[in-house]
């Protein structure tokens, strides 16, 4: 059973190897920008759906509210960058940083909290973030932050004329959630965080510190997310509270990996690399205003897909060879 | 039954009376602050069985 585990561990590692190869050399062959600007959103969401997953899949707090640190990783970057010119790199570590406290600071009264009213806590406290910067002058308010362009450089993370340097950045991204994901999975946290979504109260029994583990998942969890911000904020180098703190936001972080298979290593890249393009797509063949119709598109997916195979995609892989460890 | 109610009315009452002391565009800052509120004091709802 062991060896088994780390056999799968190890071919997951060298799947993840593989497949970061293979991502890295497509722009090599795909040089139209509308299809890379689809590729550096799906590895975004990707790393966002991964990070997550870390709170709300393996450690079971569902948590409806992760665009609050999306949208303080992409503020702090943007606000540091525009009033006191620190550099974006600094910005997204502070970013990271200041989201990971807030995050524990949170969760310090939220976790009492179970099941629904958990994450209706986790919504009201995004969306009363949300109002308290659309009214907070200092940072733009309503209107938001227009990032200035400085040229093309690294240092300063800004790339007006190609989108590749985001692209590999986005992978990185997204290749660091997976091997933080990968890491925590068979260390003393991943059992644990197992432990307490299964049955909190036996895991406490057991000598598993819930509240601990809760806060350590959050923390972690709200770190990643809040990086993947500052990157938005830089790839779009516009940002205005509706469009980095909305709740769409928290549900664009949920839903691939509720699709792909939450609480898995995979089910967040697989639901993110078929979620994405497909929402970008129906966007743009289906109406200007594109709002809805794409919501319409992932409800229905949802729907279907939760009726259909209740443990997400990636049981699919698991039917299929046959293994069935896999589908832990 | 009667926690639905009583929650219905409090929510009202309270987002009337947070568009008098705040910005109108603040109002639901209210609704959602007496929620957290209610919910770390009492987990399971005003009226929920502990």
């Amino acid at each position: 059973m062991d060896t088994q585990f780390a056999q799968r561990r190890r071919r997951d590692l060298i799947m993840a190897a593989c497949l970061a190869v293979v991502a890295a050399l497509v722009p090599l062959f795909v040089k139209d920008v509308y299809v890379q600007n689809i590729m550096v959103l799906t590895l975004m969401y990707a790393a966002l759906s991964q990070s997550w997953n870390i709170l709300s899949g393996y450690c079971g707090q569902i948590s409806l509210g992760h665009a609050l640190y999306f949208g303080l990783g992409a503020y702090t970057t943007a606000l540091l960058f525009t009033k006191f010119g620190v550099l974006p790199w600094f910005g997204m570590v502070a970013g990271g940083a200041i989201s990971a406290v807030i995050a524990m600071a949170l969760g310090y009264p939220c976790f009492r909290l179970r099941g629904h009213y958990f994450v209706i806590a986790t919504i009201v406290i995004a969306e009363i973030a949300l109002l308290l910067i659309q009214n907070w002058d200092w940072a733009g308010a309503a209107l938001g932050i227009d990032i200035p362009v400085r040229g093309d450089s690294w240092l300063k993370f800004q790339f007006t004329r190609s989108k590749l340097p985001y692209f590999y950045f986005a992978l990185a991204l997204a290749c660091i959630a997976w091997l933080v994901t990968w890491w925590l999975e068979d260390s003393k946290w991943g059992y644990w965080w197992r432990a307490v979504k299964d049955n909190p109260d036996a895991a406490e029994s057991l000598g598993v510190v819930v509240f601990n583990s809760k806060m350590g998942a959050a923390a972690v969890s709200a770190f990643l997310v809040a990086v993947g911000g500052s990157f938005y904020a830089q790839f779009v180098s516009y940002i205005d509270p509706e469009s980095v703190m909305g709740f769409q936001f928290s549900l664009l972080m949920a839903l691939p990996a509720v699709l792909g298979g939450i609480g898995t290593l995979w089910g967040p890249v697989l639901g993110a690399v078929i979620l994405i393009p497909l929402t970008e797509l129906t966007r743009s063949f289906v109406g200007g205003s594109g709002r809805g119709v794409d919501l319409i598109v992932y409800g229905a997916l949802i729907v279907a897909i939760s009726l259909a195979l209740p443990k997400g995609l990636v049981s699919v892989f698991s039917m299929l060879t046959g293994c069935k460890e896999a589908a832990r | 039954m009667f926690g639905a109610f009583a929650g219905g009315i409090i929510v009202g009452l309270v987002e009337a009376t947070t568009a008098l002391i705040l910005p109108p565009s603040l109002k639901s800052v209210g609704i959602y602050a007496v929620y957290l509120l209610v919910v770390f004091i009492r987990p399971r709802g005003l009226f929920g069985s502990m």
